[in-house]
């Protein structure tokens, strides 16, 4: 399999700030995989997102997505991933289509396409009786849902999610966890972070733990809970890893 | 397709946000109209609206008579006999202008024509004594001067109480002269033996013309308080563009969606110019409302209409200029701060600096040197002076050249340096 997302050597500090945000971080996201990057907060997990992104521009490293440079060649990365804020990231005052009718054209979705792009998904999500409603009257749980699929409307090679299942409601999360392991089965590598770490278990292929700015293990979710034979879930492992103390 | 995308997205957004439609609209048509009103007396020609002065006259002979039909002939002052129902006296007086009840007295004392007449005659009798005509008698040179008090409300500024003053003193030393006058071609028909029949005429021998260095009919624009009220006030509206756009750029930061912007492939700045692009819209529509509120509002309140001229090209460009000076200030604000409050407070505060440098609330020729050095430095003051060009001095398009440019300058500066803040805002 070759490398969707190629990371080497990513060194990132923010201004005025005391600690590296990330430290020396190497990793590879292979096509297909749905892989996990959990942290606690305030780990690197955002600020490595947001390098992938092309928001950040890392201080040291090389990253890549399917060979582009993010710095370099960052149009050309951009428009191979589809990224799901933490924020909502749309408009309160539009309605769901005009919302999903703005990001689309920003992506040049020529207008019948993507008429029909957002009706599919408006219906996939449940939303299909909300097109004309105003996303400031929308749920906590429905907000989600638009925010994922304005990520989606140009069908990216790569989905980078950043706790999109933070604050919602059982059903809304699993309607979203379903919606991936379908996208990835259709060929679409997801990178996810969460701190729900069992819904992180049971759908990563491969997971990566980030504390301090540095990966401090990689590998399946059975491989690093058999790396720690006392425990027999992430999240206890996760405890063991990183410590109980409190993060900011 | 992205640019037509933002244009349709910041429509959608402006229409549905009531509150910023009534700052954007509402708020500049009562600013002009209220501006206007109040700012339409020190327009108005001195016959509308005369300076109330209590005349007290202590004398009650000619000179007295004399002053009292000066002030009323000068169409400057109403004079004020009464106060309450009373004969006007030295004590209601001092005190109705002390309280402030009226801004200026004036208190002819008793015997002043008397006095007047006898120092006149003095006068007279000296010079003639000094020619030869009349015999040296001491006695007759001492000569007491008179003493017309005036009264002013502690609270009238100086320019006012300075300019009162010269106008009193201008009436009252002709009428001393022409009283010496009388007295002198009296007294010389007296010495000389010759009857003097004819009066020595008293009419200036210099005066004063105005006249405009255009035509009569921008002549009377120039002393119309709406032709100055409208366009400066106009141009504060626009430049007030800045809270709401420097606000609607921060909301869509604050909200993520510019997280989103900057996520979509392409140069984030595209997906902002279909929001200067509706914000400079917005200023001309703002500035062509407040140009129908100076043309048919203003006359139903008693105000003269306002006149847009005839250069419509060279007034549409103007407009133009100033709108996007005005939005690129906004841009600018927009994209250096980070919440809503500081770019309030910093986008109000700097429109009022600039106008008031730039000659919106005080012109800029009444401004001490200094302050009319630095004036030049304000946007406000190059769209007010292109504006002034077209309205006031009706001049041809070259003249609004050099202020049309400083102001498409000052756009391209502001975006050139919001772009800056935004990449330094994307790479922290």
């Amino acid at each position: 399999m070759s490398a969707a997302i190629s990371i080497e050597n990513l060194v990132h500090r923010y201004k005025d700030a005391e600690q590296v945000a990330v430290n020396d971080i190497s990793l590879e996201i292979n096509e297909g995989e749905i892989f996990g990057l959990l942290g606690p907060n305030g780990a690197g997990k955002t600020t490595t997102i947001s390098i992938l992104s092309g928001l950040l521009k890392p201080m040291q490293g090389k990253v890549t997505i399917h060979g582009f440079d993010v710095t370099l060649q960052i149009d050309e990365s951009k428009k191979l991933i589809g990224v799901v804020p933490q924020e909502i990231a749309l408009y309160p005052t539009l309605t769901a289509n005009e919302n999903l009718e703005f990001f689309g054209s920003m992506y040049g979705i020529q207008k019948a396409a993507l008429k029909d792009k957002i009706k599919n998904y408006l219906n996939l999500f449940g939303l299909e009786n909300t097109g004309n409603k105003r996303l400031e009257q929308f749920s906590g749980g429905m907000k989600r849902r638009l925010n994922l699929i304005a990520s989606l409307l140009h069908d990216p090679k790569i989905l980078i999610l950043d706790e999109p299942t933070a604050s919602v409601d059982v059903q809304s999360r699993n309607l979203i966890i379903e919606f991936l392991r379908d996208l990835n089965k259709k060929g679409t590598t997801i990178l996810y972070t969460s701190h729900y770490l069992e819904e992180a278990e049971n759908l990563c292929t491969e997971i990566a733990i980030i504390d301090d700015g540095k990966i401090i293990v990689q590998g399946s979710p059975q491989q690093i809970i058999g790396s720690q034979p006392e425990f027999d879930n992430l999240e206890t492992v996760f405890l063991k890893l990183t410590g109980k103390k409190l993060r900011d | 397709m992205r640019f037509s995308a933002t244009i349709k997205k910041e429509c959608l957004i402006l229409l549905r946000d009531k509150a910023g439609l009534a700052i954007l609209f509402i708020m500049p048509l009562f600013l002009i109209t209220i501006m206007s009103l109040i700012q339409d007396a020190p327009f108005k020609d001195y016959k509308e609206n005369k300076i109330p002065i209590v005349y007290v006259d202590n004398d009650k002979d000619s000179l007295g008579s004399i002053i009292e039909k000066g002030l009323v002939n000068s169409g400057i002052f109403s004079v004020i006999t009464e106060i309450d129902g009373t004969a006007a006296n030295d004590e209601n007086t001092k005190k109705s202008v002390a309280r402030g009840e009226y801004r200026l007295g004036i208190i002819i004392p008793e015997g002043a024509t008397k006095t007047m007449n006898k120092n006149v005659e003095n006068r007279v009798a000296k010079m003639l004594a000094n020619f030869g005509m009349a015999k040296k008698d001491s006695s007759v040179f001492q000569s007491d001067s008179i003493q017309l008090i005036i009264l002013f409300d502690p609270a009238a500024k100086i320019a006012f109480r300075s300019s009162v003053s010269s106008t009193l003193d201008k009436f009252i030393t002709r009428t001393e002269m022409e009283t010496m006058l009388l007295i002198f071609s009296q007294k010389l028909g007296e010495a000389s033996g010759i009857k003097q029949e004819a009066a020595i005429e008293s009419r200036p021998l210099i005066t004063l013309k105005e006249i405009q260095a255009n035509d009569s009919k921008v002549a009377e624009l120039l002393t119309n308080s709406v032709q100055h009220n409208v366009p400066a006030w106009a141009i504060f509206a626009m430049f007030y563009i800045v809270i709401p756009l420097a606000s609607s750029m921060i909301k869509e930061r604050e909200e993520g969606s510019a997280l989103r912007l900057l996520i979509i492939p392409g140069s984030y700045m595209t997906c902002l110019y279909g929001k200067i692009f509706i914000y400079t819209i917005v200023c001309l529509i703002q500035f062509i409302l407040m140009m129908m509120v100076g043309i048919y509002i203003l006359p139903l309140l008693g105000l003269p209409a306002f006149e847009i001229g005839h250069n419509f090209i060279a007034l549409v460009l103007m407009i133009i200029a100033c709108a996007l000076a005005a939005t690129g200030y906004g841009f600018m604000v927009g994209s250096i701060f980070n919440s809503h409050h500081q770019a309030m407070v910093f986008g109000s505060v700097s429109v009022v600096i600039l106008s008031a440098i730039g000659g919106v609330l005080v012109p800029v020729y009444v401004m001490p040197g200094i302050m009319q050095n630095i004036s030049i430095i304000s946007p406000l003051n190059w769209s007010l002076n292109g504006l002034n060009n077209v309205f006031l001095r009706q001049t041809d398009f070259t003249a609004l050249v050099p202020d049309m440019l400083k102001l498409l300058g000052f756009f391209v500066v502001m975006i050139l340096l919001s772009a800056k803040f935004n990449q330094m805002k994307k790479y922290k």
